[in-house]
């Protein structure tokens, strides 16, 4: 596996690219601005830009979708049916994304947005603004707040402790450390 | 300089390490040393950029100078080590241990120390520009001299000297 993880210019959003070494297929998590870092990266690991997966639709987080799939015509996977202009394939909880030799689970965590998700594969998680480092993502309203809670406790804590947990801003976490030491979480 | 802020690679090899061992000046990016014991290891001006050091026991280690931006030390045992002058920009220390360790002057902007003990460090003159010590302790504490404002939210500030 290759990971890239890149911190953008809006709001210090980070943006990963998941390399397969096998097949050169990569995926972009997040584009909160086209930076040509990403094809920098891709072209020293011999990449090719296939898949965009989003996670929550916030400007941070898709500025720069429309200039990623101008330039390279990826296959983009969001929670809505288009985003930032882009015609997206639309995802819900439950389903799956074939990615390389990689299969990723789509699991919802409304809250910071109703339609924020989390992309789960063997190990690692894309976890987007639902979870931080010793933090949760905002959200408007005390309702909201209580179904992301919910859903972090339901759908990332179950996982193996080990899991590195790859969030859309600061550090990369584990499951292990959050359902510890968050203090969101008691 | 890698392209990417951190790039990890899965099949770098994994790195031997023991308690004291010399690692100066070492590039150690991305390394995966969750659990590792670096007791006492001198890690002086190491790049550590992105490393997994999760659970690891850093106790009375040397940090002074290194670059640790990025890097995962969630639970880590860092309790007397020297980071004087590291580098722990975004650094992720929920949960970690660092009773009276040194951070003078050490850059600790936009890091994550939710419930992280810092009982008798000393962070003289450190960056802790939008650090959030989310009911972390920092009893008796020296805050002197800080840069920045930091979210100390439930803290528990007991004699912080500041």
């Amino acid at each position: 596996m290759i990971l890239g993880q890149f911190i953008l210019k809006p709001l210090e959003a980070n943006a990963f690219i998941l390399g397969c070494p096998d097949t050169r297929k990569a995926m972009l998590v997040d584009a909160g601005e086209y930076t040509p870092r990403f094809d920098d990266f891709l072209e020293a690991h011999g990449l090719t830009l296939t898949t965009v997966f989003i996670t929550h639709t916030h400007d941070d987080h898709v500025g720069g979708l429309p200039e990623v799939v101008q330039r390279h015509n990826p296959r983009v996977y969001a929670s809505l049916d288009e985003v930032n202009g882009c015609p997206t394939h639309r995802l819900a909880h439950g389903n799956t994304i074939r990615f390389a030799k990689w299969e990723g689970r789509i699991v919802e965590t409304p809250g910071h947005l109703p339609e924020c998700i989390c992309l789960i594969f063997p190990g690692f998680v894309f976890a987007g603004d639902a979870l931080f480092a010793g933090s949760v993502g905002g959200t408007k309203t005390t309702e909201a707040a209580a179904q992301q809670i919910a859903a972090i406790r339901e759908h990332l804590f179950t996982l193996p402790g080990e899991t590195l947990v790859h969030v859309g801003h600061g550090p990369s976490t584990t499951i292990a450390i959050e359902r510890e030491f968050n203090p969101f979480f008691g | 300089m890698p392209i990417a802020d951190v790039e990890r690679i899965s099949s770098s090899p994994d790195i031997k390490v023991g308690p004291g061992i010399d690692l100066r000046g070492q590039y150690l990016a991305a390394a995966r040393l969750s659990f590792a014991n670096l007791e006492g290891a001198d890690l002086r001006n190491a790049d550590l950029t992105g490393a997994l050091l999760n659970g690891a026991n850093l106790r009375g280690a040397d940090l002074s100078g290194a670059c640790l931006h990025l890097a995962v030390l969630g639970a880590a045992d860092l309790t007397g080590a020297k980071l004087a002058n590291a580098d722990l920009r975004r650094v992720n220390f929920v949960g970690a241990k660092l009773v009276n360790a040194d951070l003078s002057g050490a850059k600790l902007y936009f890091s994550r120390e939710a419930k992280a003990d810092f009982s008798g460090a000393c962070l003289r003159g450190a960056d802790i520009t939008r650090a959030i010590f989310r009911r972390a302790i920092l009893r008796g504490a020296d805050l002197t001299g800080t840069i920045g404002e930091a979210n100390f939210e439930n803290a528990d500030l007991t004699d912080v000297q500041r």
